[in-house]
């Protein structure tokens, strides 16, 4: 039996049941031998499905809460044996080549299953609970010596807040150390009830500004820097994180904004930020996705540039790390 | 467990005093206060034709009598420690009187090792001719064992299936702490003691050796004599203080017992430069557990307020500049468990590492691990390995000493375990372990298996005829253990053939006297004196071939969906018209190296079977076979040139992985992954030793919070059974850079497989595979 979903991908209806009560998630990756995500060494996991949609984002696969596919054109040899697999023929050789109709495709993946090229990739699967805890205590010997644990990331882990509470769950009754990345927009009722499972909250700021968040995220931030604030409040380790996107969101107005939001936040300890450079990494993403990519030719902040920013925030008196 | 914090930070980085920045420029010129290696070849020579008529075994004694009262004896400004380094090797195994000396290396350092001379090189000084011309007609061990080879015992090697040789080629580890308590004056009584006891071989072999401790004691006092003689000429007053002292020193040691540190550190210098004398042009005559060694006498000098930490210090750094070359595998292990199970960490393994950071030299140091070292030497490995040398690299006592137990070694020599050249196991002072004394490709292997026996790079027939009919897994497993066993057996012969030419052709006087068991029953150990005689076996190619039969498990015949016959005429046209099915092996199905049990699996059951067969063989000196996961790079590239196309997706030619790591491209799911799989092998079966080199890119472990992570590593390492590992922290941008301009790279040293070397000083094949060994995987 299959239902049309939210994102209009087709989905097995036992799976939505299972999903809506946090048993099944759709996620694009488990990264292990993460060091950027938490203290010590890592496992990070990747949900997919994101309710902001930042243009510079540098995982464009992460957003759609649905699966997507991958198309590698360099790595094709052009086999022929997808296109008879395809549902939707949405796949044909034509003049030595294979041509993807991504109007027609519905990232069913069944092409990427038969493709002995790696050249058509699955991103997005379905996992449950013990699937992804029985990966994440792979490296419980690098996480109980580096100090290190599971971070759940993406996408946004709250847009899948029932299958993430259990995660975390879980996690911490393996005693395992856990971390979240999140954007913020989400009710507040999600992030309570996954607070008590969770050491540490890494929370994604793009720009204080109001209408500058929506031009450049889709959507507002009201949400955002209130979760923030409660946060904040509630006392759980906190680290801010800001992409820096040279043009966007690096005037000194912003960072005096930022500057002035962060230490009015009613925290037990000033929370830290890590400023992050853009980086243009993830453009071959886009190709691969056959979406367009409208920062394409935007050029990453220098080190100099980073260094002012940190040394303008810690002028105003904010802790922001190397 | 505790979680690491870093502590503060040690005053580590600061610059080297003056004196030790003069001796390291000096090291680094080379061949400034080199031995001349045309002295060796020219005195040997000269004794070998006055000895015509003595037993082998004396004569090796006289000769290094004759060289060691002849050799050219200096102490530079700035010396503290005697005895000139021998930086230009006389050959890697290619020497006088018992090896091919058909090259020599090139006088002109630093190219000896890619550009051996030979007799009519012109830059082979005239003197070195004559002396090699006189060897032109005698015999070599190395010849009369070709002499004897068989046929199909040709054809194994040839083909790259499989090899053995036997020879005792330096690789051992003598009794330093024997020189270190009585000298070579108490070991000389002790054979004088012996003298008339036994058959008239162990008579003679006792007499060698009084003449070889004669050699060893009148090179100390040669250098006693020229310090002294220095002294009188000094005006400067330090200087001349600094001379008397060095007098003092070689006075003692190495003749009489070392009462201090420094003496202890100069007899093992001494005694190290004199091995290389007697066996001449090799390496890998190693140092064994300095830090073990010289703990006593710090722990006593430093309570009497003979000795600083700082003068010790001083003392190793002054040491490692001594033991500089381009390349050396004289390992030296610190740290670890001692006899009675405790924890032998002390302060001089904190000041071997401290030494090799303020250093930079990448001196051979491995460090020993288990559950009780200190955090410490974790952090202080940790930094070290940061600084990219591929050093030190790190052993898990907790496997090793079991493995090694398993193996026949008692408990006690087992942990006192340390490494001899790259990472093969030795027990120093009691242990002739003849590593690397045959290999087998389980790959060829495999492909032998499939092809009926046909090697399908020459087109030979070479192993049993084992026919496939429908490639169940079973059916190819059986097909495969059949090859497998015989070329294992093959390789025995082959090595005790060997070992039977070596006991009399080779002798080795010194080394023998500094090897329990070889005075006592009055037998060299090149013919079976030690008290343990092991051999080290090979396994090549682990990860190709548990690649492919996973593959084929998953994939193929009546197991998958790719009939076997598709897949045997792949295979036989080096998928010439079958790119998809190669991508198919490639890059789907199981891969060692990714965390996966299944394949980690078949990569033990290989290991099982080897370990199982050699099990079932002794070596020619009565000894177990020890089994070892260890090819070098080079290896791997030369076995890889010879074996045909492989079901994990590799074409003909390509290389096999070293040793113990994954294929290169096949670990999709990052360090840990790879490292739990490499974890996952059954080390209880290899006491002979493995080599894991992980190429990590130094942003893992930035700053001060990666060089914990880095501890961590290690630390899990040992905590999930891993054996050895050696990580290279570089990026690629630095080798690229060293290839644009390796004027200012001349000292970027890289791990390429046992030993490490200067980046710039590889070949460009060998420059470009450690660069795509850390490209990101597709």
């Amino acid at each position: 039996m299959k239902t049309v979903g939210a994102d209009g991908g087709e989905r097995d209806e036992r799976w939505a049941g299972n999903a809506r009560q946090g048993r099944l998630g759709l996620i694009y990756d488990i990264q292990r031998t993460s060091v950027h995500d938490g203290p010590g060494i890592r496992t990070t996991v990747f949900f997919k499905g994101c309710p902001l949609h930042c243009a510079w984002c540098h995982n464009p696969e992460s957003t759609r809460a649905g699966p997507d596919l991958f198309f590698y054109e360099d790595r094709c040899i052009v086999s022929g044996l997808c296109v008879p697999v395809c549902p939707e023929d949405a796949l044909e050789e034509k003049g030595g080549r294979l041509i993807l109709d991504r109007g027609l495709c519905t990232s069913c993946g069944l092409c990427a299953d038969v493709c002995p090229a790696n050249a058509l990739v699955r991103v997005g699967r379905w996992v449950s609970v013990d699937q992804v805890v029985e990966e994440m205590e792979r490296d419980r010997a690098f996480y109980s010596r580096s100090g290190g644990g599971v971070t759940l990331s993406g996408g946004e882990p709250m847009a899948q807040s029932a299958f993430a509470g259990n995660l975390l769950q879980r996690a911490k009754e393996e005693g395992l150390d856990t971390a979240m990345e999140t954007c913020g927009a989400a009710a507040w009722s999600r992030y309570e009830a996954v607070l008590p499972w969770l050491d540490m909250v890494i929370f994604d700021l793009k720009v204080t500004d109001a209408l500058d968040h929506r031009r450049l995220t889709g959507a507002g931030n009201e949400l955002i820097l209130a979760n923030a604030r409660r946060l904040a409040k509630s006392g759980i380790p906190l680290r801010f994180r800001t992409p820096v996107i040279p043009g966007e969101n690096d005037s000194s107005r912003e960072w005096a904004s930022l500057a002035g939001f962060l230490k009015s936040l009613d925290a037990e300890h000033q929370p830290e930020i890590q400023l992050l450079p853009y980086h243009p990494l993830g453009t071959a993403k886009y190709d691969r996705l056959g979406r367009p990519y409208e920062f394409a030719d935007l050029k990453p902040p220098t080190s100099e540039q980073m260094a002012r920013y940190r040394e303008v925030l810690r002028e105003a008196g904010v802790a922001a790390l190397e | 467990m505790a979680v690491m914090t870093p502590r503060a930070r040690l005053d580590l980085e600061e610059s080297l005093p003056p004196r030790l920045d003069r001796l390291r420029e000096r090291a680094l010129r080379m061949d400034e206060d080199t031995v001349d290696p045309a002295e060796r070849p020219v005195l040997v020579t000269e004794s070998w034709k006055q000895t015509e008529s003595d037993p082998f075994v004396l004569r090796m004694a006289k000769a290094l009598r004759h060289t060691l009262a002849n050799t050219s004896v200096k102490i530079f400004a700035d010396d503290l420690v005697a005895g000139m380094p021998i930086r230009i090797h006389l050959c890697h195994t290619n020497n006088i009187p018992n090896e091919d000396w058909d090259w020599v290396p090139a006088v002109s350092a630093p190219e000896w090792n890619m550009n051996r001379a030979s007799l009519d090189d012109e830059r082979v000084p005239g003197a070195v001719k004559d002396a090699l011309r006189y060897w032109l007609d005698k015999p070599s061990v190395p010849k009369s064992f070709r002499d004897q080879l068989t046929g199909p015992q040709i054809q194994m090697g040839r083909l790259g299936i499989g090899f053995g040789h036997g020879f005792l080629r330096a690789h051992t580890i003598p009794n330093f702490q024997r020189v270190l308590e009585v000298g070579f004056a108490g070991i000389r009584a002790e054979a004088q003691g012996l003298l008339g006891e036994g058959d008239a071989e162990a008579r003679t072999m006792r007499e060698a050796v009084i003449i070889a401790c004669d050699a060893a004691i009148v090179f100390g006092q040669r250098h006693a004599g020229l310090a002294r003689d220095l002294a009188a000429q000094e005006a400067d007053s330090v200087r001349r203080a600094e001379l008397e002292e060095i007098a003092r020193v070689c006075e003692q040691v190495p003749a009489r017992p070392a009462r201090t540190f420094r003496e202890a550190l100069q007899a093992i210098w001494f005694t190290n430069i004199i091995q290389e004398f007697e066996m001449g042009g090799s390496t890998a005559h190693c140092f064994g557990r300095l830090d073990q060694y010289l703990a006593p006498y710090y722990e006593r000098d430093v309570a009497d307020g003979g000795l600083t930490p700082q003068q010790a210090l001083d003392l190793i750094l002054e040491f490692f500049t001594k033991t500089y070359r381009i390349y050396d595998d004289r390992y030296i292990m610190v740290g670890g468990r001692t006899a009675d199970g405790s924890d032998g960490t002390n302060p001089v393994t904190f000041l071997v590492l401290e030494a090799m950071l303020r250093l930079r030299f990448p001196t051979p140091v491995g460090v020993r691990f288990h559950s009780e070292t200190p955090e410490e030497l974790h952090l202080l490995a940790a930094r070290v390995i940061k600084l990219g040398m591929g050093r030190p690299d790190v052993w898990n006592d907790e496997v090793t000493i079991p493995a090694l137990v398993d193996g026949g070694i008692p408990a006690a020599d087992a942990a006192d375990y340390s490494v001899t050249g790259c990472v093969e196991t030795c027990v120093p002072g009691v242990h002739d372990a003849r590593t690397m004394a045959m290999q087998v490709n389980a790959l060829k292997c495999l492909e032998l298996a499939i092809h009926g026996g046909r090697c399908q790079i020459s087109g030979e027939q070479a192993g049993p005829i084992t026919p496939i009919a429908s490639g169940t897994a079973r059916e190819v497993w059986g097909a495969f253990e059949t090859q497998f066993r015989h070329f294992i057996r093959a390789s025995v012969a082959m090595s005790n053939l060997g070992e039977a030419v070596v006991a009399g052709g080779f002798a080795y006087p010194l080394l023998s006297a500094l090897t329990e068991g070889c005075m006592e029953s009055g037998r060299d150990i090149a013919a079976g004196g030690a008290r343990l005689n092991s051999a080290g076996a090979c396994l090549l190619g682990l990860a190709e071939t548990a690649n492919s039969l996973a593959a084929i498990e998953t994939m193929v015949g009546e197991d998958g969906s790719i009939p076997w016959s598709r897949l045997h005429r792949a295979l036989a046209s080096n998928f010439e018209d079958d790119e998809e099915l190669r991508l198919r092996l490639r890059n789907k199905g199981p891969k060692y190296g990714n965390d996966d049990p299944s394949a980690d699996g078949i990569a033990n059951r290989i290991l099982g079977l080897f370990a199982d067969e050699l099990g079932d063989h002794r070596n020619a000196r009565g000894g177990p076979w020890h089994p070892m996961i260890f090819t070098t790079t080079f290896e791997g590239q030369r076995l890889g040139g010879l074996t045909a196309a492989s079901a994990d997706g590799r074409h003909a030619g390509e290389p096999v992985a070293p040793a113990v790591a994954p294929t290169a491209g096949t670990e999709r799911k990052g360090a840990t992954a790879a490292v739990r799989s490499v974890c996952a092998i059954d080390y209880r079966r290899t006491p002979g030793g493995v080599s894991y080199i992980p190429d990590w890119h130094p942003s893992l472990f930035s700053g001060e919070e990666g060089t914990c992570n880095l501890a961590a590593m290690l630390q899990a390492f040992v905590d999930l059974g891993g054996m050895e590992m050696g990580p290279n922290v570089l990026s690629i941008e630095t080798l690229r850079e060293a290839q644009r301009d390796p004027e200012r790279f001349k000292h970027l040293t890289v791990r390429v497989f046992g030993f490490t070397a200067t980046f710039v000083d590889l070949t460009p094949e060998a420059q470009e595979y450690l660069i795509n060994k850390l490209e990101p995987a597709a």
